[in-house]
């Protein structure tokens, strides 16, 4: 089926239309600052080719109606997903934000849930957008790894015997995240409906790191020393415990006492958790998406 | 009720859309419901909450899957990707039957979130047609579409809207899931007869009915599935029973939702209507 005939075409023009700013009265009904935004010409040329009036409604009334609703249906969405987020920026400029990425960023999956997934690429990209643009992209990234967190597979968890000879990967779930920020603090705060408290100053390199994964079916976060970050993201890229072991080790991010026994700790809590299963043997023949029929 | 090959013979009756806020509910308390239908795009998922609570529910329900992203008008045809999610579902539901959306809703890999309206034109029926008979041999269920509400109407139609569906679901060859409150909203902000709606599609191809309420503004009717089921959409249910005869059918109520016991309420006043109109049928 190509896409490439007057079907296609018409999806175009009314796809670009939808995806134009919203104002108006429209606007008014959002939480969006109020801006001067007037239907483009584009717009109106849209509604009069393919649209006819009723006799209550003219062709761009008509088109406006689904403009609308694109808009109302991707702004709740968003907000569900990132209240801490929402929190840390004030309204203005979450919502300043929001607009401005959604503007720039098509959705590009068939469920709303994956809306954010660029949010903090695009406020790393465009920092002069927020007022603590680091901050930001720590809350994003991590309200996103909450998201998945929600929704991700969990394979069987390898028993602690086998470790040393399979090839290894974290369960979907388990997403660890090295931050900049107290990120994890205002997100709990925010998750308890506590008062946002102070923001500090973000650090030029990651200081924090947190694990975000599934427990009981609800997604949440924990802090973890940076060796067993290490560790964790060591073990994703390599998929071998002696290589991930070695790797920490020369970067030099284990704890400088009692470092074995602390190792074996974090094990022991990630095996009882579950944390650490079989690698799919080729994750390329796992991966669904394919070319359309 | 009988049944066709649309539903896969089914005998079910009234069922209700489930949402996640019921879903403690249903699962604690067991209410006496047909079945389910699920919206197959909440459950496209690799593991978590959504999966465990679907699981559960199949324990003591039927589920039906409804989807909203096959977007059968779709210019470039339907994802493979999606179908697989959609058939991996299928699997695990055992849904006697499956429906989607006469609509279209992306193009280019964008997602408008929409069920958005086609042209009814030959060209889009055979188009849709190809795609549904691609989604049949590939999911291997019963298939059935549901005509979608609409606000506005292109200029290159040259078939009403009872044509275009008739057009689709015959070359085709599946069903139709009649939304009765669907061929209300589009009536009245369309200006056309929702009874001869009724009259000009295939009643034979009718696999199942949906019933909603909507929002009523000055100019025109938004299908928002918040209210319960107008009095007009009621009537018209009853004439689509005494057209199509006992048809499982099923209640939507998705925002502003009041607590199960008065959606189950509100479905099972479904089963008056039907009475109502098999009394119709009889009479002639």
């Amino acid at each position: 089926m190509p896409g490439d005939g007057a079907l296609a075409a018409l999806q175009r023009r009314v796809v670009a239309a939808l995806r134009e700013p919203i104002g108006g009265a429209s606007r008014a009904r959002t939480d969006l600052p109020p801006r001067d935004v007037a239907a483009s010409a584009a717009f109106v040329a849209t509604a009069n080719d393919l649209f006819t009036p009723s006799s209550a409604l003219t062709a761009v009334e008509r088109l406006e109606l689904y403009h609308r609703q694109y808009w109302y249906r991707l702004l709740d969405s968003i907000a569900e997903d990132f209240p801490a987020l929402r929190r840390a920026l004030g309204r203005v400029g979450f919502w300043d934000l929001v607009e401005a990425y959604l503007e720039a960023t098509p959705s590009r999956s068939f469920t709303l849930r994956h809306l954010g997934a660029g949010l903090a690429d695009f406020v790393a990209a465009h920092p002069e957008r927020v007022r603590h643009p680091v901050h930001a992209e720590d809350l994003a990234r991590l309200e996103y790894a909450l998201c998945l967190a929600f929704e991700a597979g969990a394979r069987p968890a390898v028993a602690p015997e086998r470790l040393g000879d399979l090839r290894l990967a974290l369960q979907p779930h388990v997403q660890p995240l090295a931050l900049r920020t107290a990120a994890d603090t205002l997100w709990r705060r925010a998750d308890a409906g506590r008062p946002r408290g102070r923001v500090a100053p973000p650090s030029p390199t990651p200081s924090r790191h947190v694990v975000v994964f599934r427990d009981d079916l609800v997604p949440t976060l924990e802090r973890v020393h940076v060796g067993a970050y290490a560790i964790l993201t060591a073990i994703a890229g390599t998929g071998s415990l002696d290589a991930a072991m070695a790797r920490v080790a020369e970067a030099g991010v284990l704890p400088r006492r009692d470092a074995a026994a602390r190792v074996t700790a974090w094990f022991q809590r990630w095996m009882r958790r579950g944390w650490l299963c079989e690698a799919e043997p080729d994750a390329a023949a796992c991966d669904r998406r394919g070319p359309t029929l | 009720m009988t049944g066709n090959r649309f539903n896969g013979f089914s005998t079910l009756g009234i069922g209700v859309g489930l949402r996640a806020p019921h879903v403690a509910h249903v699962v604690t308390r067991r209410p006496d419901v047909a079945w389910f239908e699920i919206i197959s795009e909440n459950f496209l998922v690799d593991g978590g909450r959504p999966l465990h609570t679907l699981d559960r529910i199949r324990e003591r329900y039927p589920v039906v899957q409804h989807g909203v992203g096959l977007y059968l008008g779709d210019a470039t045809g339907p994802s493979r990707a999606h179908l697989a999610r959609v058939k991996d579902l299928v699997r695990r539901t055992g849904t006697p039957w499956l429906t989607d959306h006469l609509c279209w809703g992306s193009v280019d890999g964008t997602f408008s979130h929409d069920l958005l309206p086609l042209p009814y034109t030959a060209e889009v029926a055979r188009h849709c047609a190809r795609s549904i008979r691609i989604i049949q041999d590939t999911l291997e269920v019963p298939f059935a579409f549901e005509n979608v509400s609409s606000y506005a109407a292109y200029r290159e139609s040259t078939m009403t809207e009872w044509q275009f569906v008739t057009e689709v679901a015959e070359q085709a060859d599946c069903g139709i899931l009649l939304d009765v409150n669907n061929v209300y909203v589009s009536a009245v902000n369309h200006g056309f007869d929702p009874l001869a709606y009724l009259a000009g599609i295939p009643a034979e191809r009718v696999a199942q009915i949906h019933v909603a309420g909507h929002a009523r503004h000055d100019a025109f009717i938004i299908d928002t599935h918040d209210h319960p089921v107008a009095d007009p959409v009621w009537d018209l249910y009853a004439a689509a029973i005494a057209r199509c005869g006992a048809t499982p059918t099923l209640l939507e109520w998705d925002a502003r939702l009041p607590s199960f016991a008065e959606v189950h309420a509100e479905a099972r006043k479904a089963a008056a209507h039907a009475g109502r109109g098999a009394e119709l049928a009889r009479a002639g």
